[in-house]
């Protein structure tokens, strides 16, 4: 394994002071603060049980207070292209690489506020050489963060968890695994996103605005069954700019951008089961740096399905979410029509035994209008954004905070064809990655 | 500015304490629900029965958990974490708050052949092999008793789970269940929780 610079020493560093400091157990901050083990709220981070939801919804908050309620994970993993066809695009195509390393400050401040907040240095970020081929360094920046200020109502017949959160992406604050931000996959090839040879065009909602927006929203939980969220999304700018710090804002939001969730949830049994909808109206700026510019108007509107199966030592989950979007074009986009439609269907099957070896069968496709001004990267298709294909997992919990994952990424369609999308003889299946990855949370 | 806005948020709320959970019973709501529900018949098999079981095995149990001599996986995995925190008096609230729940009939079926055979297992002993009469501890409707907990309705998952435990020396009180388990064989324990399940 190589360490490319000194920066990358520190964060090791940090890291494994971090893990010296904190007893190992998935967020550990979390599983200090509760005396759970990891198991209680995750069936395999990050997917959650029904009890790992409910303390999310309680604004992480049960527990004690720690004094110091902070975690890290890294990632080291291994990706290798089906074919990168000698393109030098493919840097450290095969080589083991440490892909990035999170801090995380979690978990209760009070009876009534609770934070999740996960700060990333990425130390594959790509910038291309004279020669066309990608050169790595690390970078520092805000991930994931959600703050929560909540109260829970119980009484015998009236169970209601109320409360507003504070985050920086949408759908992070979501306790279902079906939406976008801890949606399946749950870990990607970080290398295979800087080939460009990852899906390309998928819906704003889809993490297009991740750690780059703030957002508000206020929600209810009622008998354990219904789930109502409103909120509204901004820039991340001003009085919330520590959200996106360090964040190159590639989509920058205009105005008032509401967002809404509605899922109706039962656990019976060993079954739990949900089924919900989700959205989000907003006006992305035509020029990302220049608020006031004209804005192109989407609206995403999503359902989703999750069924969760848990006894000991069987488990079986499923999530699905199909997200339509529609885009209004502002002249300035340029675009050939005035507005374009974009589907996006994700599914994923698992099975977890003693929940130490799982097995996931996964699926995504997207379809769309035909835009070649739009989809720019689809020039062979005529500006077909369609893509689509499988991912096959097997992974194997060392530790109940350590996972070892080989995946499979195969692709059956590739900016609307599965032959020659690029023009110059490369194929879809060129794209199948495999990625073996360890995953590790002190 | 920011770091105004976020201690504005902290004060905020460290001034909103009013209704902490301190008694057993907001406790009880509030955390002990999530899992056990909120009347104390939870129907996931993973988490046992609550309501109606005897106030003395409670505490003793919520004791045992605390000072972690209740130590098989599941009891280090759940329930270690949840009671390191708690007082005496809060343990009393909860073992009170549960123990005068209502139990509700499990409705999750069993096999009528193998409940039979657990029936006259559990009220009569098997003397050939040594195994006493369950229902003289345990109560003649399961239901408990001074000496003994409650195990009508409980999920069989689980009372399966803690005779297999018993096998162990995971749950160093009970040193009556630690002598009969080595009279069942497997097909008595099966027999016997499909029965106990099925007590209303
Ligand atoms: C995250 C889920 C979870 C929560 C929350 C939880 N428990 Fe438990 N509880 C369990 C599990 C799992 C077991 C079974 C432990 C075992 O098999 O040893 C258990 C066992 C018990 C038992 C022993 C039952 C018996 O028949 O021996 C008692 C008593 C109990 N819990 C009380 C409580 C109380 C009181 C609270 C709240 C302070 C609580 N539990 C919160 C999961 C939970
Ligand atoms: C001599 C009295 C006695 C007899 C007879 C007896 N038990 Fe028990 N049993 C106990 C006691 C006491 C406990 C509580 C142990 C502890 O404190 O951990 C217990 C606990 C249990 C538990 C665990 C309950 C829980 O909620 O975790 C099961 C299951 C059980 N007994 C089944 C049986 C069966 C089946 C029989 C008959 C084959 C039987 N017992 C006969 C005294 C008895």
């Amino acid at each position: 394994m190589r360490i490319r610079n000194g920066r990358s020493v520190f964060v090791l560093l940090t890291l494994c002071l971090l893990g010296w400091l904190s007893s190992a157990s998935a967020l550990p901050a979390f599983a200090r603060q509760t005396g759970e083990a990891c198991e209680a709220c995750h069936i395999s981070f990050p997917e959650l049980t029904p009890f790992g939801r409910l303390f999310k919804l309680s604004g992480y908050t049960l527990g004690t207070t720690q004094l110091f309620p902070v975690s890290a994970m890294a990632i080291v993993s291994d990706t290798r292209a089906s074919n990168t066809g000698g393109n030098p695009a493919f840097s450290r195509n095969g080589e083991p690489t440490i892909e990035a390393g999170s801090i995380f400050a979690a978990g209760r401040i009070s009876d009534h506020l609770g934070l999740f907040s996960q700060w990333t240095y990425n130390n594959i970020t790509p910038s291309t050489n004279a020669d066309g081929s990608t050169r790595y360094t690390g970078s520092f920046a805000v991930d994931n963060n959600d703050i929560r200020v909540v109260d829970h109502i119980a009484k015998q017949d009236l169970d209601l968890i109320y409360g507003v959160s504070l985050n920086n992406n949408p759908t992070v604050q979501d306790v279902w695994n079906t939406t976008p931000a801890f949606g399946y996959p749950y870990q990607t090839s970080g290398l295979a996103g800087t080939w460009g040879t990852s899906t390309q065009y998928t819906p704003l909602l889809n993490g297009a605005l991740a750690h780059q927006v703030a957002g508000l929203s206020a929600y209810a939980f009622l008998n354990k069954h219904w789930y109502l969220e409103l909120g509204n999304y901004q820039a991340a700018e001003g009085l919330y700019g520590i959200l996106s710090h360090d964040v190159t804002i590639s989509n920058r939001l205009e105005g008032t951008n509401p967002y809404w969730r509605f899922a109706w949830n039962n656990d019976w049994g060993p079954h739990s089961l949900s089924v919900g909808t989700f959205g989000m109206q907003a006006h992305v700026n035509t020029d990302p740096t220049q608020s006031g510019s004209p804005t192109n108007r989407y609206l995403d509107q999503g359902v989703d399905f999750q069924y969760q199966y848990l006894t000991d030592p069987h488990v079986i989950t499923t999530q699905w979410s199909l997200i339509h979007e529609r885009v209004n074009w502002d002249p300035a986009a340029g675009a050939n029509n005035t507005s374009d439609n974009l589907d996006s269907l994700q599914g994923k099957v698992s099975y977890w035994y003693q929940r130490k070896y799982g097995l996931t069968l996964g699926m995504f496709k997207t379809s769309g209008s035909t835009d070649a001004a739009i989809y720019t990267k689809a020039a062979t298709s005529g500006g077909v954004p369609d893509t689509r294909g499988y991912i096959v997992e097997l992974d194997y919990m060392l530790q109940p905070w350590w996972r070892l994952g080989l995946q499979y990424t195969g692709y059956n369609k590739y900016l609307g064809t599965s032959s020659n999308y690029d023009g110059n003889g490369r194929n879809a299946r060129d794209n199948n990655i495999t990625y073996l990855y360890t995953w590790l949370a002190f | 500015m920011k770091i105004r806005f976020a201690l504005c948020l902290i004060a905020l709320s460290a001034a909103w304490q009013t209704h902490a959970a301190d008694t057993g019973e907001d406790l009880a709501r509030q955390w002990c629900a999530n899992c056990h529900t909120v009347s104390g018949n939870s129907t996931q098999p993973m988490f046992p029965r609550l309501a109606g079981q005897q106030y003395d095995y409670l505490l003793q149990q919520l004791q045992a958990f605390r000072n972690k001599s209740r130590h098989d996986r599941a009891a280090h995995d759940y329930m270690w974490g949840m009671t390191a925190a708690l007082d005496d008096a809060t343990i009393e609230g909860l073992a009170r708050y549960f123990s005068t729940q209502k139990p509700e009939p499990n409705p999750a079926p069993v096999d009528d052949a193998l409940a039979n055979a657990g029936k006259q297992l559990y009220q009569n002993g098997n003397p050939a092999a040594g195994t006493p009469a369950c229902a003289s501890c345990h109560g003649a409707n399961a239901e408990g008793t001074a000496i003994a907990p409650r195990l009508a309705g409980q999920h069989a998952e689980y009372l399966t789970k803690q005779l297999h435990v018993f096998g162990t020396n995971q749950r160093p009180a009970a040193v009556a269940m630690q002598e009969i388990i080595k009279t069942l064989k497997e097909s008595d324990i099966q027999a016997v929780t499909a029965y106990l399940q099925s007590v209303r």
